[in-house]
């Protein structure tokens, strides 16, 4: 009797609702253009991780006055080398950053990053992640997450048979400054003519100080490097040139 | 359509449950008491298809007319008594309700490839009601299961809940183009009911039963209230004569004791 008539009222509620979804618009849609736009506004405007980044403009309530990062570097022609990187908070709105390149292939610099800054690389990432037109958008990772984002650039030149495509993947980590990325990064350069492919990789963990000086390449610099400056282009991804980069250092 | 496979669902159901449900009924039930008065309880599932009146809107994503048929399903109880009139025929008086409570949610989603929810439309009913109902019956008696036509014929009276929700979130930068309909209607109706079907009666005086209705509604009443782009709609109407017709169906079990 009982599994009867539970039975009979499961069988009530399961078929007294109905819930059903479609799509409302596609790509032939006279107001396309229309959802698109309105679509990436909503993206850029309430995505969780792009909420927090833009928090942290604010630079010195979310970050220690001086924090070490080791950048693991992993490149094609094999060479595997720990670099440095040391973050000073000069204040509400700027951070010096300095990189401490231990392979000596490039020079080590140090980079003024600003809240301004900041807030340009958010409005770089989330215009090209919340692209909606299939060419220019950013493969991404879930937007509704508070802790990271990944997120691929893809550039292409030439014609299908004969191309050369850099694919960027970054790695933004919320409870590291925005700029970083510039070095959490996997950079992919395949050329289709000569068939050749190689990847660069730099992948950033935070480091203590302490660790910093017992570590004997690390505790080798003291820190203090030739300037350089940090570009952002918020329309990089409105090109597919192998130029247009979210970031540059000059 | 889930009318069907509710049907097919219930009878199912209730075969596979029949021996447990003997637990709780008389168990000096005799061949013979199906030819003698006796009381009768039943419940079972209704499926209703319920006219529903709301004011009109034609939306970018809706086009909500003035009166539109909405799937409606429920559960119904009774209890009567069966009086016997000779040569397999007899007369059932009984009383009863009925509860039908169900709802609709359609979400507009902006494209394939675009996860953004641009439109919703939400449609709630509740309709309850009471009735006192007179049948005729004639009983077919077989060794196994006994089969009793029946034409049933009642009055009752009842209330609807409708609320209808739709919501564009608009596709303009301004949103100068976003819609919202939100509108609730409460109507009170009698009614006269005629129904056929047949009872299907177990030698332990088990019964299933399945059976079609028209019901003739006259909605005496009805109050609206809620907004459409921001502007009111509410009114009030008392001695209404709107007729409506109803077609539902039932599926249930019962006992005879």
């Amino acid at each position: 009797m009982k599994s009867f008539i539970g039975s009979l009222a499961l069988l009530t509620l399961v078929s007294c609702g109905k819930n059903t979804e479609e799509f409302l618009y596609n790509e032939h849609h006279r107001d396309w253009q229309l959802v698109q736009a309105r679509a990436a506004k909503d993206c850029k405007e309430n995505s969780k991780i792009f909420k927090a980044f833009k928090h942290r403009s604010d630079f010195s309530k979310y970050f220690n006055q001086e924090s070490y990062y080791k950048v693991k570097v992993v490149k094609e022609n094999g060479a595997k080398y720990n670099d440095f990187i040391k973050v000073q908070i000069n204040g509400k709105s700027n951070m010096t950053i300095s990189y401490f390149d231990t392979d000596r292939e490039s020079e080590s610099l140090s980079v003024e990053f600003t809240a301004s800054l900041n807030n340009a690389l958010v409005a770089a990432i989330s215009n090209g992640v919340c692209d909606h037109r299939k060419t220019f958008q950013y493969g991404h990772s879930d937007l509704d997450r508070s802790d990271y984002l990944n997120f691929s650039d893809v550039r292409k030149e030439g014609d299908d048979s004969n191309y050369k495509q850099v694919t960027d993947d970054f790695k933004a980590v919320v409870s590291y400054p925005l700029a970083l990325i510039y070095w959490n990064r996997s950079i992919k350069t395949y050329n289709k003519s000569s068939g050749s492919s190689e990847t660069n990789t730099y992948s950033i963990e935070a480091f203590s100080k302490e660790k910093c000086a017992s570590d004997a390449k690390c505790k080798q610099t003291d820190w203090r490097f030739g300037s350089a400056q940090m570009i952002v282009d918020p329309q990089a991804h409105d090109s597919q040139d192998l130029d247009s980069v979210i970031m540059e250092l000059n | 359509m889930r009318t069907l496979p509710i049907l097919c669902m219930s009878l199912f159901t209730f075969s596979a449950s029949a021996a447990g449900f003997l637990d709780f009924r008389d168990e000096s039930f005799r061949k013979e008491d199906l030819k003698e008065k006796k009381w009768i309880f039943n419940m079972g599932v209704d499926y209703m298809q319920y006219p529903t009146s709301l004011p009109a809107y034609d939306g970018t994503h809706a086009n909500i007319k003035n009166e539109e048929n909405y799937n409606i399903f429920g559960v119904n109880l009774g209890v009567g008594r069966e009086f016997a009139l000779g040569a397999g025929i007899s007369t059932t008086l009984k009383t009863g309700g009925f509860y039908n409570k169900s709802f609709e949610r359609n979400v507009g989603k902006a494209s394939e490839d675009i996860d953004m929810d641009l439109a919703n439309i939400r449609t709630d009913h509740m309709v309850y009601g009471g009735e006192a109902s007179a049948s005729l019956n004639y009983l077919v008696e077989n060794k196994v299961l006994n089969f009793q036509p029946f034409l049933e014929f009642g009055l009752g009276a009842g209330v609807a809940d409708v609320e209808k929700e739709y919501t564009f979130e608009g596709i303009e930068a301004d949103r100068s183009d976003a819609e919202k309909y939100n509108v609730s209607a409460q109507e009170g109706f009698n009614y006269t009911k005629t129904s056929l079907g047949v009872n299907f009666i177990s030698q332990q005086g088990v019964v299933s039963y399945i059976k079609a209705t028209r019901m003739l509604m006259d909605v005496n009443q009805r109050e609206i209230a809620g907004a459409i782009n921001g502007e009111a709609q509410d009114s009030k109407e008392e001695n209404l004569d709107e007729n409506k017709e109803i077609l539902s169906g039932s599926v249930g079990f019962g006992f005879l004791f």
